[in-house]
């Protein structure tokens, strides 16, 4: 998917987010704990229903033709496929923030799928407990403590902040076979798969957009919170630390409102 | 007169058994892993049978969860900071508007059930006494996807307060939504736009993308 950004008219989107990685750098950390760090929202608003109209109009249809002509069986062997292609991504961050067991991991899932999981389109690694990894570079950067910046809404590419654009311009280096193909292979591949992924998130997309309020919002803050929980990846949230910082300030909150409610009583 | 005493005694043990397995029933609450566990399995019960219309379909989940969620806990924490600024009616509005927007959105998809299966897989105490369980809804490989369930002891009963997919929580995702309602329009706007949401928008009305 990456490799996108070096072509033609995704220049645009990779200026915007050069300009927009200067901006975070200078946005102090403590900022950067917060769900609503949105201080370009007029232009984020802007962008996100470009997208909007992008999906509703072009992808969106694109992607349920495609799931109309496709049987399912074929559309998940895609996406298996990519995933598993994905492997020197997910290796070489897991590396690079020091786990060294996962990458261990990454590597016979690789190994199992690749072989008996034919070419990673089945993926028998996820029953021997060598499951799934989602590791890029915009994890790795905030295991090293750069702060993620404020939220951008990429054209195209949707949420997004400062640091998790520049990991992924850092990690389309690392999808390597796109060296040796020739531009059209790339870019088909990389289109049919954005439009097969659509297809497979189709009813949660839907379900999504029915079930917020403010969908730009809700966009904003899941995309944050997934992030966060990704980062300390999923198994550490069972330490007990993570994602539930959240909610001890909710409850915090509502220790206040039923102070206050004892003073009124 | 031997005979009839006996006979008393032995009505009286029966009796006495009764109340202390009743007791013991009382005191040895449902825990929260059961909870969850009983709630999943009797909606999945539920999807799967197949003599059921989808309105009976989405009736019946309903109950059950209506049964095990607390929804005046969910209510607050939703609007944190802001509850304090609802009128009392406005909070009975918001929270009855509110638990039928959520019964809708997620009542449409009890047709979309495909064999899904779900597994508890443990319970972990957090700050202030809740409890988290950690589920897992199996779709084979990489479709599965994590639940956590946050759980609060109220009179005696664990009820969920939260629902966690994949690391997003629920309670927070609507609370980021209604403060920026509430910032911008007041309980007033909050509540309209639920209050269309849940009949469908105005006649006329042009859906906007944005």
């Amino acid at each position: 998917m990456t490799p996108l950004l070096f072509h033609g008219r995704f220049q645009r989107a990779a200026g915007c987010v050069a300009i927009c990685a200067m901006l975070g750098a200078s946005i102090p950390t403590t900022v950067n704990a917060q769900s609503n760090n949105d201080p370009l929202q007029g232009l984020n608003r802007r962008t996100h229903g470009l997208n909007e109209r992008l999906d509703r109009f072009v992808l969106g249809p694109v992607a349920r033709g495609w799931a109309t002509i496709t049987p399912e069986l074929l559309r998940e062997s895609l996406r298996n496929f990519d995933n598993n292609i994905r492997f020197p991504i997910v290796a070489v961050n897991n590396i690079l923030q020091w786990k060294w067991r996962a990458a261990g991991r990454e590597t016979a899932r690789f190994a199992v799928n690749t072989t008996v999981g034919i070419l990673g389109l089945r993926d028998p690694a996820s029953g021997m407990g060598l499951e799934l990894q989602i590791e890029d570079m915009g994890q790795t950067l905030a295991v090293w403590g750069v702060p993620a910046g404020p939220y951008i809404v990429l054209p195209l590419f949707g949420p997004s902040n400062p640091r998790d654009a520049v990991g992924l311009v850092a990690d389309s280096f690392l999808a390597v076979y796109w060296m040796y193909a020739p531009f059209y292979v790339s870019l088909g591949y990389n289109s049919l798969n954005v439009v097969n992924r659509r297809a497979l998130a189709d009813r949660d997309i839907e379900n999504a957009r029915k079930a917020s309020l403010d969908f730009y919002v809700f966009l904003r803050d899941a995309y944050f919170q997934r992030r966060s929980a990704l980062i300390r990846d999923m198994a550490d949230v069972d330490a007990g630390e993570g994602v539930y910082e959240i909610d001890d300030d909710l409850y915090e909150l509502e220790d206040e409102d039923e102070a206050v409610d004892d003073e009124n009583e | 007169m031997n005979e009839p005493r006996r006979d008393r005694g032995w009505r009286r043990a029966v009796v006495a058994a009764c109340l202390v397995a009743n007791a013991a029933g009382a005191v040895g609450q449902a825990t929260p892993k059961e909870v969850v566990d009983v709630m999943s399995s009797r909606v999945l019960e539920v999807l799967r049978d197949e003599s059921l219309s989808t309105e009976t379909k989405r009736t019946q989940v309903e109950e059950v969860i209506y049964q095990h969620v607390d929804f005046e806990t969910l209510s607050r924490l939703v609007m944190g900071r802001n509850w304090r600024q609802l009128s009392d009616s406005e909070k009975k509005e918001f929270m009855v508007e509110f638990r039928r927007h959520l019964s809708d959105t997620y009542g449409e998809n009890v047709d979309n059930y495909r064999n899904e299966k779900v597994s508890i897989l443990s319970a972990r105490e957090e700050k202030r006494g809740d409890v988290t369980v950690k589920s897992k809804i199996l779709r084979g490989g990489a479709d599965d996807v994590i639940v956590n369930y946050r759980l609060r002891k109220k009179t005696d009963q664990w009820r969920i307060i939260d629902v966690v997919i994949e690391g997003v929580s629920l309670v927070a995702n609507f609370r980021s939504q209604f403060q920026e309602i509430m910032t911008n329009g007041g309980p007033q706007r909050l509540l309209k736009l639920l209050r269309e949401k849940n009949v469908g928008p105005p006649p006329g009305a042009n859906p906007d993308p944005s």
